[in-house]
């Protein structure tokens, strides 16, 4: 090309490109200087969608831990499918249910029931009395009518959560009074009215639904929008883009009416920021007051930027050790080899546990709860479970110093050569058939990352071991079906989750006669092993006797002992969560253990105990002067027999 | 061209257009059947994942139950049946990651929300990088050119999600002027000052885009594109002519890299109906991407499909709306 350009000057046309191209540089540069010429951010700088008479003081901010809701004008939660339980708030400040348990110590609340269920003394009869002068949001009584009609609407209605269970064991429900409700069992069950009962998390079926508003509807298609509720708040205004949700305190509630509760909090606000980097600002800077977990290196983050946060303890370590499920690996016990308990075993053998157990401290010093069965090890748990097996679970191979299985690659190695297994010339283990043992786990990504973590560390363990390991993360999509139809070899999955006392209902799937095999899950149901019946046995007596029976412990030890026999999967904790309450705005949250009266689980039904006992601070403007109400602890009130 | 040529020509790339959606819709259909998910286990998942006190003899009842009620029965041609029906009339169904809600009233509530944020953004960047790529090429020994192109070449290898948090962690934490999430407006009525703060907590995350986009590849490109045509004989003999430099932009090198960076503008619109995933969630924004995102890895399949379909159409029409319009802006290029 030719170097020569003419002399002349270039016209308008370049110009204007040049003055445009100059405007942006120096808005951009102006930009830049302005950020860069501030000192430093304001401690409280709130942009939260409130009304124009709310400020931050009247309101409490909790996490929306599902993040943008596809439809959230949506609160039918009796149809299936529904993600995010408890991230809209609706379980939390608006649903109601008969009875609430306390995970802190298995207490059974009773709530919209006037006290615990009546069992007649062949199981087979049920009576619930319900408190008087209960109302709905609109102002409708709440009756038996309304439980009757819940029933009955879950067990016609097919495809409705719930709809099985009520249908395998209701015969017949009725009305006695507008106050007392009689259910007829198919079969004697003690336990019928955990159906109806929060423990854990809240079942979409918990929460009894007006019958005035839905006998109206069809249950399938309904979205009961904007809903009518029985707890102390009322849906205010929903974000058309699914991310946040507004609760406003109704002031004509029954329980402040009946029983002089109010909480606080004129607003509560379920809030979803974005990714957890988001949270970790917004919670730095108190714009949200609650949340379910941070990973550890986000929770720095808050806990250098605020002094004022709390956890499970109001001091560090802040993490809390509870969560409802102990996390480990699981075999699939209907494939080769792990079908072979003598493999199961020496796979336990050759983990490590004090190397998992410290990747899992906290920079606040935060350290996991040890469970070697399968049962949340909280204080309650260990008295009646853990210590009294203790000596049984030595001769297993128990290390009471790590209060976990021993490790001991010298045992693992007699075990596996005693079922043919051989290291080939490369070193590594090979199957009695001489083939290469390749252990493939499947690990969760994107959701659960303490648990694909603790593939990574258990897989270093065993490729120590000489054993090749393959670790696959993969999303919840696949995730989930695989777990569901047992399509993989091992698994970071966690069957174990117990938050009561009495373990019937977290274990009785172990039996075979619930055994499924279009979904087998971890194949244990439908495992055999010599003390098959055994086990099969013990939990037939335990589903026939009540809850408070102190058989029920001894029963649940048997059980626990032939699963740690047969180990058919390893548990190593439940993973400490950092649940962070911020008490710069709201204070009186629970806190272990000195004013441990819930558990800090704010994605929970039961958060609305602690709702209503938080109390303002003062640090911040509030328009609103209310302080809480009477503690949310209502008597029993089951009519006297004439 | 004779008016018959020109509507066999018409006619033509009517023709490919359906092929081309038949083709889509069909691969579309066979992948997310390929994919290991399954909704009805995500919920029974969600069940035991969450230690739910459920009735384990129900549990599996309601798997049955699941199947059914989610309309994953009946045999794999007797779907893609169901499936090209609802192509045409493009209702798949009911969601199932928001059951019983449609799929199309899901796509409905937010695709408002992604072509506000999407086309705007999509233009602005086009219209800023293609202004300043051609401005450096055509000035390239300036300082203004050199640091453009440092900006552009130091930006374009920065991780779009890195770049998103510098953004807010500067102008929603340490200045707050953004709120931190993309939605937080209390709307009681729409009204203008609404209007504004719905602008206002859109601002971050369009910047964010515009930025990457129009500083990455769009300033690149066209800077490329300007400095081959200025090469380019023609543009040298239009000087050696003694022409005005204002003509020699506008006829000889603007109307050149337009043409590409036409067709690339059209197919980027064509794809904004399938979000932008990485914003949506950085920004908490309302909007397909993550939809679609969830919809795949959770198997919803009406809803992936409901989303999908739109970009099916968008691209697909943007393509015949280019094809019969390029003989128009390119002389070139033929009926044929």
């Amino acid at each position: 090309m030719g170097e020569k350009k003419p002399e002349e000057k270039p016209r308008a046309r370049p110009k204007a490109l040049y003055i445009a191209a100059a405007i942006i540089v120096v808005i951009v540069l102006a930009a830049l200087a302005y950020i860069l010429t501030l000192p430093k951010a304001p401690q409280v700088a709130w942009q939260l969608p409130l009304p124009p008479d709310a400020r931050r003081g009247d309101v409490l901010v909790i996490e929306n831990h599902h993040g943008t809701h596809a439809d959230p004008q949506n609160f039918n939660r009796l149809v299936p499918g529904r993600p995010g339980w408890g991230a809209t708030g609706y379980s939390q400040v608006c649903a109601g249910a008969l009875w609430y348990i306390n995970t802190t110590n298995s207490e059974l609340i009773s709530w919209l029931a006037a006290g615990p269920p009546e069992y007649s003394p062949d199981y087979r009869e049920v009576t619930i009395y319900l408190r008087k002068g209960i109302t709905w949001s609109d102002g409708v009584p709440f009756t038996a009518d309304d439980v009757v009609f819940h029933i009955n609407l879950i067990r016609n209605t097919q495809g409705l959560f719930g709809n099985a269970i009520f249908k395998k064991w209701v015969a017949d429900v009725s009305k006695v009074d507008d106050y007392t409700v009689k259910v007829k069992l198919t079969e004697p069950n003690p336990r019928f009215h955990l159906f109806l009962t929060v423990v854990i998390y809240g079942s979409p079926y918990n929460g009894i639904v007006p019958k005035h508003i839905w006998e109206k509807e069809d249950p399938l298609k309904f979205k009961f929008y904007p809903p009518v509720c029985l707890g102390p708040y009322v849906l205010k205004q929903v974000d058309p883009g699914g991310n946040w949700f507004l609760w406003e305190r109704n002031e004509n509630w029954w329980g402040t009416r009946l029983y002089g509760m109010k909480p606080a909090p004129k607003y509560v606000l379920f809030i979803h920021h974005g990714p957890e980097d988001k949270k970790a600002l917004a919670m730095s800077r108190h714009e949200l007051d609650a949340i379910r977990t941070f990973l550890p290196e986000n929770f720095q983050v808050v806990w250098q930027n605020n002094k004022y946060i709390g956890g499970w303890r109001k001091e560090p370590p802040f993490a809390w050790l509870f969560d409802a499920c102990v996390k480990g690996i699981a075999f699939n016990l209907q494939r080769y080899p792990y079908n072979i308990t003598e493999v199961r075993l020496a796979l336990r053998h050759v983990i490590n546990f004090k190397a998992i157990y410290e990747a899992f401290e906290g920079p606040d010093g935060s350290l996991p709860s040890v469970a070697a069965l399968p049962v949340v090890p909280t204080p309650l748990a260990v008295k009646l479970y853990y210590e009294p097996l203790e000596s049984e679970l030595v001769k297993l191979g128990y290390d009471p110093s790590i209060k976990w299985w021993k490790y001991d690659p010298e045992k693992a190695a007699r075990l596996l050569e005693s079922v043919g297994f051989k290291k080939g010339p490369d070193g590594k283990w090979r199957l009695p058939n001489g083939e290469k043992w390749v252990i493939n786990i499947i690990a969760p990504s994107g959701f659960e990352m303490e648990s694909q973590r603790i593939a990574f560390l258990v897989a270093d363990q065993w490729k120590a071991f000489d054993i090749e390991v393959n670790v696959n993360p993969v999303e919840t999509g696949v995730f989930s079906p695989s777990w569901s139809r047992g399509t993989f070899d091992v698994g970071a999955f966690w069957p174990g989750c117990s938050l009561l006392a009495d373990l019937t209902p977290h274990i009785q799937w172990w039996h075979s006669k619930y055994f499924d095999p279009s979904a087998p899950s971890i194949g244990w149901a439908g495992y055999s092993f010599p003390k098959r019946d055994l086990l099969n046995s013990i939990i037939d007596e335990m589903e026939r006797t009540p809850s408070g029976d102190p058989k029920i412990y001894e029963l649940g030890r048997e059980a626990l002992l032939i699963w740690a026999e047969q180990a058919p999967w390893i548990g190593f904790f439940p993973t400490p969560f950092y649940t962070l309450n911020d008490n710069y705005v709201w204070t009186n949250w629970p806190h272990y253990p000195d004013n441990y009266y819930m558990d800090p689980v704010y994605w929970w039904a039961q958060m609305q105990f602690i709702i209503l006992q938080l109390k303002p601070t003062g640090n911040v403007e509030r328009l609103d002067k209310t302080m809480p109400g009477k503690p949310p602890v209502l008597p029993i009130e089951i009519p006297k027999k004439p | 061209m004779s008016g018959e040529g020109l509507l066999r020509f018409a006619l033509i790339r009517v023709v490919y257009f359906f092929a081309t959606i038949f083709t889509a819709f069909s691969l579309t259909y066979l992948l997310l059947r390929l994919m290991p998910v399954n909704a009805v286990e995500n919920v029974i998942t969600q069940i035991t994942a969450q230690g739910m006190i459920y009735d384990p003899e129900a549990l599996n009842i309601l798997r049955r139950q699941l199947y059914e009620i989610f309309g994953l029965v009946g045999s794999p041609w007797e779907q893609y049946l169901r499936y090209l029906r609802g192509v045409f009339t493009l209702d798949f169904g009911p969601s199932i990651l928001a059951f019983p809600t449609p799929a199309k009233s899901l796509v409905v509530r937010y695709l408002p929300w992604t072509i506000g944020l999407l086309f705007f953004t999509t233009i602005i960047s086009w219209v800023i990088g293609n202004l300043l790529g051609m401005l450096s090429a055509l000035k390239e020994e300036s300082i203004l050119s050199k640091i453009l192109q440092g900006v552009a070449v130091t930006l374009y290898p920065i991780p779009y999600y890195v770049m998103a948090l510098v953004l807010i962690f500067l102008l929603a934490y340490l200045i707050p002027i953004f709120p931190l999430s993309g939605s937080s407006i209390y709307m009681e009525r729409l009204d203008l000052g609404t209007v504004l703060s719905i602008l206002r907590a859109a601002t971050l995350p369009a910047l964010s885009i515009v930025i990457v986009s129009a500083l990455g590849w769009w300033f690149l490109s066209s800077r490329t594109l300007t400095l081959r045509v200025k090469a380019e004989d023609y543009v040298e003999q239009a000087y050696l002519r003694g022409l005005p430099e204002g003509l020699i932009v506008k006829k000889y090198i603007m109307r050149n890299i337009l043409l590409p960076q036409v067709t690339a503008l059209g197919l980027a619109l064509g794809t904004i109906f399938s979000g932008a995933v990485i914003t949506e969630a950085i920004f908490a924004y309302p909007g397909l991407g993550l939809l679609l995102f969830r919809a795949i890895s959770t198997g919803d399949y009406s809803t992936a499909l409901s989303i999908v379909s739109l970009s099916i159409y968008g691209v697909a029409l943007g393509t015949l709306i280019l094809d019969l319009i390029y003989p128009l802006i390119d002389p070139r290029v033929g009926h044929r």
